[in-house]
């Protein structure tokens, strides 16, 4: 008689079990803070209970899963917007809708003060540790298959790629990253700054990562270091609060055009006569123009100022404030 | 009245001299512009923003954890410490001891006297000895026999004493002075050269000329003796060194003895060599870079060349090529600055297209390198450079001894023009885009010196700061495409262009 009991409730439990799994969200767990701009979500649904999934974004992107009778895990890269991401999971059985999940995501922007930290109800996720690995494992290689100082002659092959492809889709693109070499600046370890990602994901970038970038770019190491003046960001080696290392719409990988990245910091430049107001009313345009010392690009900040190092202060491009002048005004 | 008149006489030329600087000066133009600059500065003052944001003061938590708190301090400890080294005093640097100064000790030699001795007359010498030779040893001359010979032994020819070597030295008393003997010199067969009597040759010797005297027991052929094979040299071969054939072996060796090996009067790995090949001496000594195989290796010159006959030009011991890939047949530490040279046999192994001055039997890799040792890095003959960019103003690279330069001066190249460069997309050079035009990138960013897999010695992989990364480069038969790191994918095609050049 006690077996019988035992063994209804153990059925009734399992049946239970089955109807609340029947789509359920792996990762990214709730209230999930990224600082890349792509999530990957891991889906586990039961075949027996719906026939297709359909996750869809709050841009009205939709992406649709059908069920393969094989597996229960469904994996895919949604691509984020800076700020809050609601992204809906739906199940279906026979077009019916079944199940519903959602998620919501906060992508955060080095540039944008606004979307600057997460607020506070976020928590700053993490998809490579051990526990969802082992998840992963069953249809991904999971290792690092990328041979130090080699790049992939074909990128595909590289083992992040699959996942990650959608971080070096834009215009300009760093040869680390698009080429794939990510353990060169994804090296595991943490900076001063973030101290908190320790141990919590195999792949933590230090912060300030000024020391990776400056390991190639010894060139700039040296010649900044020699200068009078440095601009704070560079010289603290936080050289992603403007780059982004991976890919970027903007000439050197510039996470915004020049002029509106300056700015963003520097906002009393945004009006007002900054260069030099004539007794004619309208102030030097610090953009929007042509730069005739850099033809054909535009005027931006950076035609005068060195975004990094400088001897003269202010941080300009010449010996004197005269010769940043006469770089354009020749006579 | 008078005095009214004179007072507006003089107002009149006041006004008429105001007048006047108004017209000439333009008094008037600056005054109006004056108004506009005081009713410029007048907006200016009421409207203008604040030059710059009222600050907020207040941090927020997460700000205040990007503040590198540990980096301030230590530049801080730095900076005293810094101040503290400059205070330090200067240690004094040791005394340099005096050289000690040898004096070798010079061997004296003394003159014996002439022996009383009873003459034999020519006439009445054995008849072995008839007709004489050119030569005569000087008691032979004399008749004086007895010097050497027991005239009352019975024998005919018995020695005054045992050994022939004791007999020599009563006179040559020179011998044994040194640190290496000549093996017959040791063991005391001074007649195994020369003849103690007569010859046709100076010194007395056996043979006909020095050389042939050498050969009768060096030769590689020789059974006068079971030597070690070092020995032996087989002056049959083709490429002969010079004195050897135009002198003797003596301009070298010494037949007796020596203070170094081999009979030699210097270090025969190189001193020896240097003494008359002052170009190399030149190159040896004297330049900035340096090659292992002659500087530091253990045989020195002998390394590479063989002092008698081989078959090869410049005396080397195997042909150029495996001459060089005798030692870079591994990875070979670099004199130049200790970093390791790559194994080229194995690069040439691998990869079948050859730069052609390496396939040119005469001169292989010293088409480019000069193995003596040069002022341009990797022992070049000419300058070049290690760095991925490198400003082509001077354009004095080694490259363009052989390469036309218009092949990257030249912007645009029409198609009759295709033997300058054929790396074109329709008539836009792109050896010029890529090496030229904004950015100076050397031939080797591209291309790989030495040998490739791909055709045009394209590199399948360009080493940009210690990271190989692959060129991707696929020829087509008008053009091709590359994706290297620097950029994405870009295929050019001389007969329909691809655009590249207005990118």
């Amino acid at each position: 008689m006690k077996l019988y009991l035992f063994f209804l409730i153990f059925s009734f439990s399992w049946l239970f079990a089955q109807t609340q799994t029947s789509l359920n969200i792996v990762t990214p767990q709730p209230f999930y803070g990224s600082e890349e701009n792509s999530a990957s979500f891991v889906i586990e649904a039961k075949k027996t209970l719906i026939d297709s999934i359909e996750i869809i974004t709050d841009t009205n992107e939709t992406i649709k899963i059908p069920i393969d009778a094989n597996r229960s895990f469904y994996c895919k890269s949604i691509k984020l917007h800076v700020g809050e991401n609601r992204v809906k999971v739906v199940g279906y059985k026979n077009a019916v809708a079944v199940k519903e999940e959602a998620r919501e995501l906060y992508l955060t922007s080095k540039v944008d003060k606004e979307h600057r930290y997460l607020p506070k109800e976020y928590v700053k996720g993490y998809f490579h540790n051990d526990e969802n690995e082992k998840l992963c494992v069953q249809c991904h290689d999971m290792s690092v298959n990328e041979v130090k100082g080699e790049a992939f002659v074909d990128v595909k092959k590289s083992n992040c790629y699959e996942c990650h492809k959608n971080i070096n889709t834009k215009k300009h693109a760093h040869a680390p990253s698009v080429n794939w070499l990510c353990t060169t600046c994804h090296n595991g370890e943490v900076g001063a700054l973030n101290k908190a990602d320790s141990a919590k994901t195999k792949y933590s970038v230090p912060d300030p990562i000024g020391d990776v970038c400056f390991s190639c770019h010894k060139k700039h190491k040296e010649e900044w270091g020699k200068n009078r003046f440095n601009h704070e960001p560079a010289e603290s080696g936080r050289c992603n609060k403007c780059h982004n290392s991976h890919s970027e719409d903007n000439e050197m990988y510039l996470r915004k055009s020049s002029w509106d990245l300056c700015t963003t910091c520097h906002k009393d430049k945004i009006e007002g006569a900054h260069v030099v107001k004539t007794f004619g009313r309208a102030a030097h345009p610090t953009h929007g123009v042509k730069d005739p010392s850099r033809m054909p690009k535009e005027l931006s900040c950076i035609s005068c100022h060195s975004p990094h190092a400088s001897n003269t202060s202010s941080l300009l491009h010449s010996q004197s404030v005269m010769g940043i002048c006469s770089r354009c005004h020749k006579k | 009245m008078k005095k009214n008149i004179s007072k507006l006489l003089g107002a009149v030329v006041i006004v008429g001299a105001l007048a006047y600087m108004f017209q000439t000066y333009g008094v008037g133009e600056k005054l109006g512009r004056l108004v506009v600059i005081m009713e410029d500065i007048a907006h200016s003052l009421k409207n203008a923003k604040h030059a710059y944001e009222d600050v907020n003061f207040t941090i927020s938590d997460d700000e205040l954890r990007d503040i590198d708190i540990v980096k301030i301090s230590k530049e801080m400890q730095s900076s005293i410490d810094k101040k503290k080294e400059q205070r330090a005093e200067v240690k004094a640097p040791p005394q340099i001891k005096a050289d000690e100064v040898r004096v070798e000790e010079q061997p004296q030699h003394n003159k014996t006297a002439a022996r009383e001795a009873k003459i034999v007359k020519l006439e009445d010498l054995p008849e072995k000895f008839k007709p004489l030779k050119q030569y005569l040893h000087q008691p032979f001359k004399m008749g004086a026999c007895q010097i050497c010979h027991d005239s009352n032994s019975k024998n005919p020819g018995a020695l005054i004493q045992k050994k022939i070597q004791d007999i020599c030295y009563e006179c040559h008393k020179t011998r044994y002075t040194k640190e290496f003997d000549h093996t017959p010199v040791k063991d005391g067969k001074c007649t195994d050269c020369h003849d103690p009597h007569q010859s046709n040759s100076k010194m007395l010797l056996k043979a006909d000329s020095v050389n042939e005297l050498c050969m009768k027991c060096h030769d590689a052929k020789s059974t006068f003796e079971a030597k070690a094979k070092k020995l032996f040299v087989d002056m049959k071969l083709e490429v002969k060194h010079k004195p050897i054939v135009e002198k003797s072996c003596l301009e070298c060796h010494d037949a007796h003895t020596a203070d170094h090996k081999s009979l030699l009067s210097f270090d025969g790995k190189m001193d020896l060599c240097l003494d008359c090949h002052d170009k190399e001496k030149e190159k040896v000594t004297h330049s900035k870079f340096k090659h292992g195989g002659v500087n530091t290796s253990q045989k020195k010159c002998l390394e590479c060349h063989n002092p008698h006959a081989t078959q090869h030009k410049k005396l080397l011991k195997k042909d150029p090529v495996a001459t060089c890939l005798e030692c870079h047949n591994k990875e070979v530490k670099s004199d130049e600055d200790g970093g390791m040279l790559m194994n080229m046999k194995k690069h040439f192994d691998e990869n079948p297209n050859w730069h052609k001055p390496i396939k040119d039997p005469k001169k292989g890799c010293s088409a480019c390198h000069e193995p003596h040792g040069s002022d341009n890095f990797s022992i070049l003959k000419k300058s070049f450079t290690k760095n991925f960019y490198a400003n082509l103003e001077n354009k004095d690279f080694f490259c363009f001894e052989c390469h036309n330069e218009s092949k990257i001066t030249k912007r645009v190249i029409k198609s009759n023009e295709n033997n300058v460069t054929s790396f074109r997309d329709g008539e836009i050079n792109l050896h010029q885009l890529h090496v030229n035009d904004r950015k100076g990138r050397s031939c080797r960013a591209c291309h790989d010196e030495h040998a490739s897999k791909y055709s045009h010695l394209i590199r399948e992989y360009t080493d940009f700061n210690g990271v190989k990364f692959p060129l991707r480069f696929v020829e087509t038969p008008e053009g091709g495409s590359c994706a290297p790191a620097c950029h994405k994918e870009f295929a050019y095609d001389r007969v329909n262009p691809k655009g590249i050049g207005s990118k």
